[in-house]
């Protein structure tokens, strides 16, 4: 090692010791130390703020993807509202979405109280006319008894699709919809004007133009017909007036009217087919039954 | 030496296992003066070394839990002292597009010790504690109240010449005394 004697090396470190001396350690102490404080506070109060998070974000998630979805579930989902038409009654409803409904006659409509999943979804039994508000984020779907669906985001549509009937039909006013029936991957998107009628027994669908006018016209209070055979109309009668039509022989079934009718009584309207074909009717009285309630009224019509 | 450096190590173990901040006090003041005139070789301006010396500390107060010591504090002392000197030039020396071309080279040059103030004072005091006491006085007066050699003379009622004796006495015997530390000194000087 470097053992040279050199003149100046005592003298710096006798240089450096008194050097070290006019240097004022406790003084600096006490500015690191002030420094490792204010450090240490901003560590706590971010140590805090992270815990506060660690704490409050799996209960925040909790709530949103678990409990929520289950409240919903248990409570305001399960919760339906159901609306029916009587007899030659139309009935208007308003859903949660905002969306309108008028119901036809002897027809009923299930709806959630509230729309909290992805679909709104209605359950539709005889014939409703839908004017759906928009929204592209939720599809609105109506199901049928016998598993028609018709979906869209917003539009206006008739269903028809009594028990009853061995058709169902939906007729598009606006906008469009897509119509499936149960157990057939058929599906077909509707333009404006057009109809989509589906055979029950076969489950065939069919898309053809209708008349929106003729198929909406109940909504307004009115019946029209064109080119309509008579057991269609007798239908249609009977579940307005809330009576019992029967048809007797086939050769009535044939025959077609075309005509509006608005406020018409029962009687009036039985007078006019009288009066366009060679038919009769005769009307029966109510009964009373054992039970104390009424049948309904009954109408025969005949040909002459 | 080696047994204050254990004393040390085992005042920065507190301080890393235990958070002793006293602990860490008492390393604080050990050190920072040495550490300052050390840092003072390679940054001329005092305040500034002083900061480079208090960042030294407060990163090791902040990392404690994580420094790996290999060698001794000391040496972890300097090393970091050394290293941040470094970068302040570096910087500087963008900054400026002036390179203290010595000052750089300096660095390269190792072994490095720091004594402490409190080693220093010990082993000065020893040292001077050998010489005659007239000796001693001489060159007390010399060297730390700055006197002239005429001036001492004066006091003490004897020649210059005498005095001048006096002190190349000291300054042999010190010479010789001081020697473990002065062999490091001569590296970088």
């Amino acid at each position: 090692m470097v053992e040279k004697e050199n003149p100046d090396s005592l003298n710096s470190l006798l240089e450096n010791y008194e050097k070290q001396k006019t240097i004022d350690a406790a003084a600096d102490w006490k500015q690191l130390r002030k420094r490792i404080t204010s450090d240490r506070n901003k560590h706590l109060f971010l140590n805090y703020l992270r815990n506060a998070a660690a704490i409050l974000l799996p209960l925040f998630l909790t709530y949103q993807y678990v409990l929520q979805p289950v409240l919903n579930r248990s409570g305001a989902t399960k919760e339906t509202v159901t609306v029916t038409s009587a007899p030659g009654m139309v009935t208007k409803t308003i859903l949660p979405d905002g969306s309108e409904v008028w119901l036809n006659a002897l027809s009923s409509l299930t709806y959630p109280q509230r729309f909290t999943e992805k679909d709104r979804t209605v359950q539709l039994s005889g014939e409703a006319y839908f004017k759906v508000v928009s929204d592209k984020k939720h599809r609105f779907n109506v199901e049928t008894p016998d598993g028609m669906n018709v979906s869209a985001y917003g539009t206006e549509f008739n269903v028809n699709a009594y028990v009853s009937e061995n058709h169902h039909e939906v007729t598009l006013a606006k906008g469009n919809v897509e119509v499936s029936a149960k157990e057939s991957p058929q599906k077909e998107i509707l333009s404006v004007g057009e109809k989509a009628v589906i055979n029950l027994q076969t489950g065939n669908m069919s898309v053809s133009p209708a008349d929106t006018y003729v198929e909406t016209a109940w909504k307004d209070g009115k019946m029209v017909f064109r080119r309509e055979k008579l057991d269609k109309i007798a239908e249609k009668l009977s579940r307005k007036f809330g009576v019992n039509i029967c048809l007797e022989g086939d050769r009535l079934k044939e025959y077609e009217y075309t005509a509006t009718f608005t406020d018409e009584t029962l009687e009036d309207i039985l007078d006019l087919l009288k009066r366009s074909a060679p038919i009769t009717y005769s009307i029966f009285k109510q009964k009373q039954l054992d039970n104390e309630t009424f049948t309904r009224r009954e109408i025969i019509i005949k040909s002459k | 030496m080696k047994e204050s450096d254990t004393l040390f190590d085992n005042l920065f173990r507190k301080v890393a296992f235990q958070d002793d901040e006293q602990a860490f006090k008492e390393l604080f003041l050990e050190f920072y003066p040495a550490l300052c005139v050390f840092a003072m070789r390679y940054i001329t301006h005092e305040e500034i070394a002083k900061d480079i010396v208090q960042d030294v500390f407060f990163k090791i107060w902040k990392n404690r839990k994580n420094i790996d010591i290999s060698a001794s504090f000391r040496n972890f002392l300097i090393t970091s002292v050394r290293n941040n000197c470094t970068d302040h030039l570096r910087k500087q020396e963008v900054e400026n597009r002036y390179i203290e071309k010595n000052m750089l080279s300096a660095i390269h040059t190792s072994p490095e010790e720091v004594y402490t103030l409190k080693e220093l004072e010990t082993s000065i005091g020893e040292a001077l504690a050998k010489l005659p006491p007239n000796v001693r006085e001489a060159f007390e007066m010399s060297r730390f109240k700055g006197m002239t050699y005429v001036a001492i003379a004066d006091k003490m009622a004897v020649s210059p010449k005498t005095i001048e004796a006096y002190i190349s006495q000291a300054l042999k015997t010190l010479r010789i005394e001081l020697r473990d530390y002065l062999s490091f000194l001569l590296l970088f000087l």
